[in-house]
């Protein structure tokens, strides 16, 4: 077992995690709750996938990944915000329009007789561009007028609106923001895998949620936390089938590992719940 | 365009999405979905099916409904079933008798409920959302059991990753075989729990304070109604519906726990809850609309549509019901 080759595996398989719990605390930082990074990060992955197989063209697949995770957070930010729909409806809402359509799009579209295979790349490059964005994120939420009213907008809507600002177009902006990391996510989940297959996220978006509220919805926590998940993935998949004192571990556990993890932090958190006070409301 | 109209618009919009991804699979949708219609609702065979989908989507739909009584979430269904099916076949296999297919039920709901538990507690204790929490432990569930049904309880002589089937004795009796028309309780059973749900939560004080622990937790505490405790409670009984979910397709129908075994009920108990808006008399018609749709799709997979088209029409339906709840 190689500790070098873990580490990078870790910091590949954190990348789009980190990418879409920083979608996702630009969404719940403006007070929209987000369950629905999952389904934009599988829109965009089945976006990008099947655009390449219908194109070629690498610019062409990412363009439609950022395309499709930003559609579904504009109609995401439509929901919420035009219709006033509840936030975790709506999120639910998005999982299955994009597990559904993914699926469907697959099948109807055929793409896999069209004889090409997606690219092999490096993928290291993608994680320094998700800490660079990690950066980013800290600067804006911190430094920015604009980072003061989304988080105005998220502590307390109402009394942001006294103060002149909109929270509805606060968040659409913010949503927006959260389709296109989430697309960038789904974009490289595809890429990486080197095609699509249904559900191809697996549960990776509710992980980077995880993450979010680990991260206490701070930028640099929440991608730590992030990290950890992609260390945590990436050991588990070093450990599969190897015994570990003469005893065989189960592959399960391994898989479990992650899930786990998270439910014992959630455990941890012990009374330092630090949601946005305007989380969910209108 | 006035508010009012907007839901019907929505609805219409979601409709219109339907129809247009029924043309984009290539197949007339007016002549498509009268093939489907006749296939699923006028044949016995169509409504075996419908039956036998309908019952975990009411139990589910009436786990998820309860939940949002008491204003949480439980999008664990999934992982509550798996493990009510789970802990029946051990059950099942173990006493292969009718007791054991009764324990089956009754041990199918406790592990319902006990997976339920931790999101509640999760909730109330340190204010960790049951939402990520549920789903976390749907995945967790989903490696627990594929590990068993790939190691220590694979059935003798199996390949897949399955349990043996469980003996004729502890399955659940079948009351009406029409031709391929098949009744067996467990419809009988969820409808009777769904009308009994109904009932209760009219005439009780319980419930009453369930419904004003969902709506406002801190006027129910002023009022001297332990909210948190209504929580917990409502969680492990909402877990405890799922479970049994899951428990009747395993002794009722299935008769062996595999791999991948809830093929979604959960999340389709999310939809059946919420079309039935407010009103628990509603989650029974719910429930079986549900079944007729998930009919209908395998109909329509057979005509080359995908299948997948259900998991959209979930999603429409969702947002439809999700725009009406505000209204309501």
């Amino acid at each position: 077992m190689d500790f070098g080759s873990i580490l990078v595996g870790g910091a590949v398989m954190a990348a789009p995690i980190i990418l879409a719990s920083l979608g996702g605390l630009a969404s719940e930082r403006s007070g929209v709750i987000n369950i629905g990074l999952e389904g934009k990060m599988l829109a965009a992955a089945g976006a990008a996938a099947f655009t390449f197989l219908g194109t070629g063209s690498l610019a062409a697949a990412i363009f439609a990944a950022l395309a499709a995770g930003l559609a579904l957070s504009l109609l995401h930010a439509w929901l919420t915000q035009g219709l006033k729909m509840d936030h975790i409806i709506s999120g639910m809402a998005i999982n299955a329009l994009a597990l559904g359509g993914t699926s469907f799009a697959r099948q109807v579209l055929d793409v896999a007789s069209s004889g090409r295979s997606l690219p092999s790349f490096d993928p290291l490059p993608f994680f320094f561009a998700a800490v660079a964005a990690v950066a980013v994120g800290q600067f804006v939420l911190t430094r920015t007028g604009l980072g003061l009213r989304l988080r105005a907008v998220g502590e307390d809507p109402d009394r942001a609106r006294e103060s002149g600002f909109k929270p509805e177009v606060t968040r659409v902006w913010a949503l927006s923001v959260c389709g296109l990391l989430c697309g960038g996510s789904g974009a490289f989940i595809a890429l990486n895998a080197g095609g699509f297959v249904d559900n191809m996220t697996a549960g990776r978006g509710y992980i980077a949620l995880a993450a979010l509220i680990l991260g206490r919805w701070k930028p640099i926590p929440t991608a730590l936390a992030g990290l950890a998940f992609g260390m945590l993935e990436s050991l588990q998949i070093a450990l599969q089938g190897r015994p570990i004192g003469g005893f065989e571990v189960p592959s399960q556990a391994w898989q479990a590992l992650p899930y786990v993890v998270g439910l014992a932090a959630l455990a941890g958190l012990v009374g330092h719940n630090k949601a946005p006070a305007g989380l969910g409301r209108q | 365009m006035k508010r009012r109209w907007v839901p019907l618009a929505v609805t219409l919009g979601c409709l219109a999405v339907l129809i247009l991804t029924l043309a984009l699979a290539g197949q007339p949708p007016a002549e498509a979905l009268a093939k489907m219609a006749q296939d699923s609702f006028a044949t016995p065979a169509g409504w075996r099916d419908i039956v036998a989908e309908s019952t975990p989507l009411i139990l589910c739909g009436l786990a998820v409904f309860i939940g949002l009584q008491a204003g949480l979430f439980n999008i664990g269904a999934d992982g509550q079933l798996t493990m009510g099916a789970f802990a029946a076949a051990a059950v099942a296999l173990a006493m292969p008798s009718a007791v054991g297919g009764f324990l089956a039920l009754v041990v199918g709901a406790a592990a319902g409920a006990l997976w339920a538990f931790p999101a509640a507690w999760l909730r109330v204790k340190r204010g960790a959302h049951e939402v990520i929490s549920t789903i976390l432990l749907n995945y967790i569930a989903i490696a627990l059991t594929s590990w068993f049904v790939t190691g220590p309880m694979q059935g003798p002589g199996q390949q897949g990753s399955t349990t043996a089937r469980i003996e004729a004795a502890a399955r659940l009796p079948i009351l009406i075989q029409e031709g391929p028309f098949r009744l067996g309780p467990g419809l009988i059973i969820a409808i009777a729990l769904a009308a009994a749900y109904a009932f209760w939560s009219r005439r009780t004080t319980a419930a009453y304070e369930l419904r004003l622990t969902g709506v406002a937790p801190q006027a129910a505490e002023a009022a001297g109604v332990q909210a948190g405790r209504v929580k917990m409670a409502a969680m492990a009984v909402s877990g405890a519906f799922a479970g049994l979910a899951g428990a009747l397709l395993l002794v009722g129908q299935e008769y062996r726990f595999y791999q991948g075994f809830s093929a979604g009920y959960g999340f389709d108990g999310l939809g059946v809850a919420l079309v039935a808006g407010g009103a628990a008399w509603a989650i029974a018609p719910a429930g079986v609309l549900f079944g007729m749709i998930a009919e209908g799709s395998s109909a329509l997979g057979l005509q080359g549509v995908p299948r997948s088209i259900s998991v959209i029409l979930l999603g429409l339906l969702l947002i439809t019901a999700g725009v009406w709840r505000k209204k309501a």
